[in-house]
């Protein structure tokens, strides 16, 4: 049964809680930005602001995933989805359209990158498809976004990259797994695959440190990631084994170590269903989410203690970003969460798996 | 934009907010389907049967491949290349099921590795075969190589790829058989532990059948349904997009057959069909059309209905004896190969959106993403 908004609002009155919304409208200042469907196929991304108002927004010539953040905040680049064609730059501030780019031919964007310390360079997850190498491009953003080379990322199938905060040492998530776009989205080397994480230097490309999971954990594909406070990165994983193998889909890895997971109580890693779709931190770093589109959840944990400190379940939750001491979340029912507290729902939306705090 | 929202997303709301367990937000069963007797049946009448069936092909070919190399002559080739048919259609009659048994210790990958866009296999074999590497001749051995080198794929290059004419030179226990032999003891121990794997007491059959708010795996039987319905959807844009679209191409002349599996045997149509038939043997026999609530059973006579069109249009091709290397650049054939792409798209819109709606499996839009 569908009620009104104001039926809605008043639900929650009788039951002595108030969404976010009506207690504070922030200004309409851009807060976050992600990407959506609206109805069946119409795709955008979108600003918006603290209450979940969507300022403006771009339309997509298809499904997009993440998005690049300028270090100024005023630009914006979304990445199509894999195996994924176009990007889009938004002039946030100006709440328009810059330009758009595609990968040149042989390469397809992962969906995910990050610009320079400088805010010249866009970096951007590819696949250099025919050669099953995972490179990432790098774009000119005083010039157009002119391609102006390419590092190798040493791993295949490239997913999440970010500059760390020493600004010149990058992070990557090579998930392992081949795919070709002649084939979709099949994954063609299950048995064989080897996820790693990857550090190349910003300035060079130069291959700093590569390491990866014991040889048991190899179809445990490393995809998403974030930076804590003490420089740890935190990744989530997606597990190509059997549905009923028990695996800690979360952990850490901080330079001249090992990668290790983060152990919880099994029944919290298999509300996750062996899928982790995005990992966001903090404000202050000290606080790292993992959120499960396929189990309807959300884990948080302590960076320091590596403690889970906070569960939540959300239909169809991906997307997240830090929100001060807490996090800021999207899911496919187009609904927004700030903290455990619903926001807005637009029923004919659907989130897609990112989004990115702005303000 | 219009703000309404369901009375039910309040519920459960307030759950979350009340810190009350939700999990089972957005995964309970829509009420009056009773999906539990329907995944019985599809495993007892449908999944199981089907790697049995593998299971008894394999040994049935084992006899034959045996004979092959105790007496290397024509005869004994035609029957194990005939044999050799009857385990593709096993296999294309369960190749939907990659959950799973078939997901553990890559045995789905094992006894199909394709597409090998980069022809790893072939080349590997290529090398097995040229080194006479005997470590290949045993079962145990060659279960530890590659597994592009000990799949259905491998043995149809034993006995249908270059060189394989040799088999019925005179010389009896050569490598290539006996490489051969050991592919089909391969497949056998593989298709025997997806059997167990389905049917042990712990087996997947009973983390289905067990399914509910504790099961690692499947919290309802609404979720089952919906990975098998998943499955037959996929299956069917393989055989769609990869196999027939990809192969047969915008036109005749643009065809390359080799693209889509088992050219080398003239068994693509054959393969083709039977995973189109195993798709409706989970309609039929698997009794899926017939949970499918008032209003909506003409779902069922729908699927059914551009399946057999499209088979129609398959059989059609392949009863004019023609191999599959010619018939894509025949234009009538091409024409009918391309048709057949019509309905098999209409099945998959069906299994995408119609059976779900029907059925109230809700499926996610991010949880569907893979990304």
């Amino acid at each position: 049964m569908a009620i009104s908004r104001r039926d809605f609002l008043q639900a929650f009155a009788a039951l002595g809680v108030v969404p976010v919304t009506t207690l504070a409208r922030a200004g309409s200042q851009p807060a976050f930005v992600a990407a959506r469907m609206e109805g069946a196929s119409t795709f955008s991304v979108a600003v918006l602001d603290y209450a979940g108002e969507v300022l403006f927004s771009e339309e997509l010539d298809g499904r997009a995933h993440d998005i690049a953040l300028s270090p100024d905040h005023a630009t914006a680049a979304v990445f199509a989805r894999r195996p994924g064609f176009f990007a889009l730059v938004v002039d946030i501030a100006g709440r328009k359209r810059v330009t758009a780019f595609a990968p040149p031919p042989g390469r397809h964007f992962y969906g995910h990158g990050f610009f320079s310390a400088d805010g010249r360079l866009l970096y951007a997850t590819e696949n250099d498809y025919e050669a099953v190498r995972g490179v990432l491009g790098i774009y000119d953003a005083t010039a157009g976004y002119a391609r102006i080379g390419e590092f190798d990322t040493h791993g295949v199938g490239p997913h999440e990259a970010l500059l760390m905060s020493d600004g010149r040492t990058i992070a990557i998530g090579n998930g392992g797994v081949a795919t070709h776009p002649d084939y979709d989205r099949a994954k063609l080397n299950l048995p064989t695959m080897e996820p790693s994480i990857t550090y190349l230097d910003a300035a060079t490309g130069e291959l700093i440190d590569k390491v990866k999971l014991p040889r048991d954990l190899h179809q445990l594909s490393i995809r998403h990631m974030a930076e804590s406070s003490d420089g740890t990165i935190w990744f989530g994983g997606q597990y190509e084994g059997p549905e009923t193998d028990r695996i800690d889909l979360v952990g850490t890895h901080k330079s001249g170590g090992e990668p290790t997971l983060v152990g919880a109580p099994t029944a919290v890693y298999a509300g996750m269903r062996q899928y982790v779709g995005a990992v966001a931190v903090n404000a202050a770093g000290t606080r790292v989410a993992a959120t499960s589109p396929v189990g309807g959840h959300v884990l948080i944990f302590d960076a320091a203690t590596r403690n889970l400190v906070g569960e939540r379940a959300i239909a169809d939750v991906c997307g997240i970003a830090g929100d001060g001491p807490d996090f800021f979340s999207s899911d496919g029912r187009g609904r927004l969460w700030r903290g455990p507290n619903l926001i807005s729902e637009f029923p004919d939306v659907m989130w897609d798996n990112h989004i990115r705090r702005i303000g | 934009m219009a703000r309404s929202i369901k009375l039910g997303t309040v519920v459960a709301l307030v759950a979350v907010l009340w810190g009350a367990p939700a999990m089972a937000q957005g995964h309970e069963d829509a009420p009056g389907i009773a999906f539990r007797p329907v995944v019985d049946r599809m495993i007892e009448a449908v999944i199981v049967p089907g790697f049995s069936g593998l299971a008894v092909g394999v040994a049935r070919r084992a006899s034959s491949m045996d004979d092959l190399c105790l007496q290397a002559d024509a005869k004994a080739l035609a029957q194990a290349r005939t044999d050799f048919a009857l385990l593709v259609t096993a296999w294309s009659r369960v190749e939907m099921f990659r959950f799973g048994p078939a997901r553990t210790d890559n045995r789905y990958e094992r006894l199909f590795f394709w597409p090998d866009r980069r022809s790893l296999g072939l080349r590997q074999m290529q090398g097995l075969i040229a080194e006479e590497d005997e470590t290949a001749t045993k079962v145990d051995t060659l279960r530890q190589k590659s597994v592009a080198v000990q799949g259905l794929l491998a043995l149809e290059y034993v006995l249908f790829g270059e060189g394989s004419e040799a088999l019925a030179s005179g010389t009896s226990g050569t490598f290539r058989c006996r490489y051969g032999r050991a592919i089909t003891g391969a497949i056998a121990t593989t298709a025997r532990e997806v059997v167990e794997g389905w049917t042990s007491d712990d087996g997947y059959a009973a983390v289905m059948r067990d399914a509910g708010p504790d099961n690692p795996v499947y919290r309802s039987h609404g979720e089952v349904v919906q990975e098998i319905i998943g499955a037959a959807r996929e299956m069917l844009q393989s055989a769609r997009d990869l196999k027939l679209a990809r192969s047969i191409g915008e036109t005749p002349d643009a065809a390359v057959p080799r693209r889509a599996p088992f050219w080398r045997s003239n068994l693509t149509l054959t393969a083709i069909k039977a995973n189109i038939a195993s798709v409706l043997a989970l309609l039929n026999a698997g009794g899926l059309g017939t949970i499918l609530p008032e209003g909506s059973e003409w779902l069922a006579g729908s699927l059914a209905f551009e399946l057999g069109q499209a088979n129609g249009a398959l059989s059609t091709v392949q009863d004019a004896g023609e191999s599959w290397e010619t018939v894509v650049h025949d234009p009538k054939d091409h024409e009918l190969l391309a048709y057949s792409l019509v309905p098999l798209g209409g099945a998959i819109e069906i299994l995408d959106n119609g059976f779900p709606d029907a059925l109230g499996l809700l499926t996610g839009f991010n949880s569907l993403d893979g990304d």
